[in-house]
């Protein structure tokens, strides 16, 4: 079988593991059930290998499990353990219980108030140690779908050498496919609303201004789409540069389009009672994680004028 | 064995390597005369109408052999051919409504550049609301008299043949009405006037018919069918012309880079980030597209998406390019920054033509909204 019916099958599962499942209806970032239907369909084991009781598979098949996450907004540490996990087991690290991965300071950490362990990213390498030997001070989420807490007095454990360029490459460029996910959904849901709400006596999507939005939202969208599926199969010394512009393009991407959806939804949008809220809080939390638009710009930009014209490694 | 696109990317590359380059002059008349040479230079190599049937002249290659070269041609910063009109917008429409004699007469001729063609469609009345068009072809026995006026005619000046939409039904719904006229540049009744564009060159032209009189099968496809093949015709325009232009685009880009190479202040390397982030998008989007017109899905309304996309990336880059001159960037021999001021700026004047020619920005987001995502209509 190739890749690509793998990726093929993989995309029809995840859609209709998700279709059966709540969208989007998590108050406190975490659904036991939900959570359970991930484990249980094999979405933490794409990436650990075979001998490890894994699918041994890579990142263009578990993107499009993201890309449906993102269209239903699953909610749950999956970037954690479906991504930093396996790639920390195969460094040689023994990872038990409910995972949170802290960069920097700790401040803002997804889902350390219910971690058990922790993967604390350093130069050259992670550390993972019990959460129960750091400080823990769970934080209120304005997003229903993940929760959030800061971390603080960090014991110091050993390091587990590995290429952190490519962990995090790896963390980009599935949190870049969820961030396309959630734009879909938003642009299909805007386009829906609009065909269906009417006023001055016709739909919405009569009206060449609504149109216009909604054209340019499907433009982005298409090119979104494009780069993700383009990106999750760079390798090698390509990924950490795929991974940067992914999830740059899809942070400054997916927000605009989610914001065009709640404008051509109008009032209603606005209000709790429409799902659109909660994908637009998810995006604002995934648009700044492990970098966001501006910030990984300028640092391509920075890239780009050290080298000159040095060819770029292609994927 | 057809020859794997990788092995022809690789002899393309060596080719182009060796290739004595096209002088470009910056005269218009003998620029344009050096790239209808370099046009015949490309031709005789093999190099032109790669993917077009071989007894016609073309090499029967693939949509990817072609796109293969147009990388590699790109990449070695040398220019595309005179023809690009000829060939990326009349001649694949050309191809496939031409019955066998327009074929054998038009399309050999056609790609080695003896004859080139241009576009005979928008009129002073007629731009956005092109099937408007007031150009009138009145049959008198085997014969059809033209006559009106087209503008926005690149190329006009050098052109051979040109392709005019003309209404030959006035009395039946407008779109109805139009058919797809060839018609030959030469003939008494045909006047070509220049119209000097901001940027300072003549590529545009008004072209008038005064009773031009035409072979009645000098026609592609039958009465009537005019307004169908002029959007193939633009369709081939926005999407496969959007992606040959990315990749002169791309080059453009590796130039702004190179002439900032370590002046790398903070706001630059924001705004060339930006830019790369833009162009790494258009680039998968056009694999994408290249997938879809090798699976020969012709007259896509993703072609609108791509063209949209095009025009968007194109005026970022010039603008960036303009804006990072500074002060200097209407001072013709200015580099401030290492970038050369007016080849920035007139870029960014050129740049401005994206998003009107092939169906202006405005008009192709109607046609997404309406035709991708299945609005209702405005009419």
């Amino acid at each position: 079988m190739t890749v690509e019916s793998y990726a093929a099958d993989f995309a029809a599962a995840a859609e209709d593991l998700l279709t059966g499942l709540r969208d989007a209806e998590w108050e406190d970032g975490f659904s036991p059930r939900d959570w359970a239907a991930a484990e249980e369909a094999g979405w933490l084991d794409v990436l650990r290998a075979e001998e490890k009781g894994g699918l041994g598979l890579g990142l263009p098949e578990l993107g499009v499990i993201f890309r449906s996450v993102g269209r239903h907004l699953f909610a749950g540490p999956l970037l954690e353990h479906a991504v930093a996990v396996p790639l920390v087991e195969a460094a040689g690290a023994e990872v038990d219980g409910f995972v949170a991965v802290v960069f920097g300071d700790g401040a803002g950490t997804r889902y350390a108030d219910r971690a058990d362990t922790l993967i604390v990213v350093r130069d050259g390498g992670v550390e993972v140690v019990p959460a129960s030997a750091a400080t823990i001070m769970p934080r209120r989420s304005l997003d229903p779908a993940v929760t959030y807490g800061d971390v603080s007095r960090l014991p110091g454990g050993d390091l587990v050498p590995l290429d952190v360029d490519q962990l995090v490459a790896a963390l980009r460029l599935m949190a870049a496919c969820e961030l396309a996910g959630l734009a879909e959904r938003s642009l299909e849901l805007a386009v829906e609303y609009a065909k269906q709400r009417e006023q001055f006596g016709r739909p919405i999507g009569s009206f060449q201004a609504v149109q216009h939005i909604l054209a340019e939202m499907a433009r982005r969208q298409h090119g979104l789409n494009a780069l993700v599926e383009s990106a999750v199969a760079a390798a090698g010394e390509a990924r950490p540069l795929a991974g940067r512009v992914a999830k740059a393009a899809t942070a400054l991407g997916s927000r605009e389009i989610v914001e065009g959806s709640l404008q051509v939804h109008g009032g209603i949008a606005f209000t709790v009672e429409h799902v659109l809220h909660r994908y637009y809080k998810h995006v604002l939390g995934l648009e700044h994680l492990y970098g966001g638009g501006r910030e990984l710009s300028r640092e391509l930009g920075r890239m780009l004028l050290e080298r000159g014209r040095e060819p770029w490694p292609e994927w | 064995m057809t020859e794997s696109v990788e092995e022809y990317r690789e002899r393309a590359r060596a080719w182009l390597a060796a290739v004595e380059r096209p002088h470009l002059s910056d005269d218009y008349d003998e620029r344009f005369a050096a790239l209808r040479q370099w046009q015949r230079t490309l031709y005789d190599a093999g190099w032109i109408g790669i993917q077009w049937p071989s007894e016609l002249g073309g090499q029967g290659l693939s949509i990817r052999h072609s796109l293969a070269f147009a990388e590699e041609l790109a990449r070695a910063r040398l220019p595309a051919p005179a023809g690009a009109i000829s060939l990326e917008v009349v001649g694949p429409t050309l191809l496939r409504h031409g019955t066998p004699d327009q074929l054998r007469r038009f399309v050999p001729k056609l790609l080695s550049g003896e004859e080139l063609w241009c576009q005979g469609f928008s009129e002073p009345g007629a731009g956005s609301d092109l099937a408007s068009l007031a150009t009138r072809a009145v049959r008198e026995g085997d014969e059809l008299v033209v006559t009106g006026q087209k503008v926005w005619t690149s190329w006009a000046t050098s052109a051979d043949w040109c392709a005019v939409l003309a209404r030959t039904d006035p009395d039946v719904p407008k779109h109805k009405g139009i058919s797809y006229l060839l018609v030959d540049c030469r003939l008494p009744g045909v006047t070509v006037k220049p119209v000097v564009q901001m940027t300072g060159d003549a590529e545009f032209n008004e072209i008038f018919f005064d009773e031009v009189r035409i072979p009645v099968d000098s026609m592609l496809g039958d009465f009537g069918d005019g307004w169908k093949l002029a959007m193939e015709t633009l369709s081939h325009e926005r999407g496969g012309y959007a992606i040959r232009r990315r990749l002169e685009n791309e080059s453009a880009f590796l130039d702004l880079v190179t002439g900032l190479q370590g002046r790398g202040a903070d706001d630059a390397a924001q705004l060339v980030g930006e830019l790369f982030v833009e162009l790494k998008t258009f680039e998968a989007q056009s694999r994408l597209t290249a997938d879809r017109l090798f699976a020969g899905d012709v007259g896509s309304p993703l072609d609108a998406v791509d063209k949209l996309t095009l025009s968007r990336t194109e005026q970022h880059l010039y603008a960036v390019g303009s804006e990072l001159t500074g002060t200097q960037r209407m001072v013709v021999g200015a580099e401030p920054n290492g970038l050369d001021a007016e080849e920035w700026t007139k870029g960014l004047l050129y740049a401005r033509a994206a998003s009107v020619y092939g169906g202006s920005a405005q008009i192709l987001r109607t046609l997404v909204a309406e035709r991708l995502l299945g609005l209702p209509r405005d009419r």
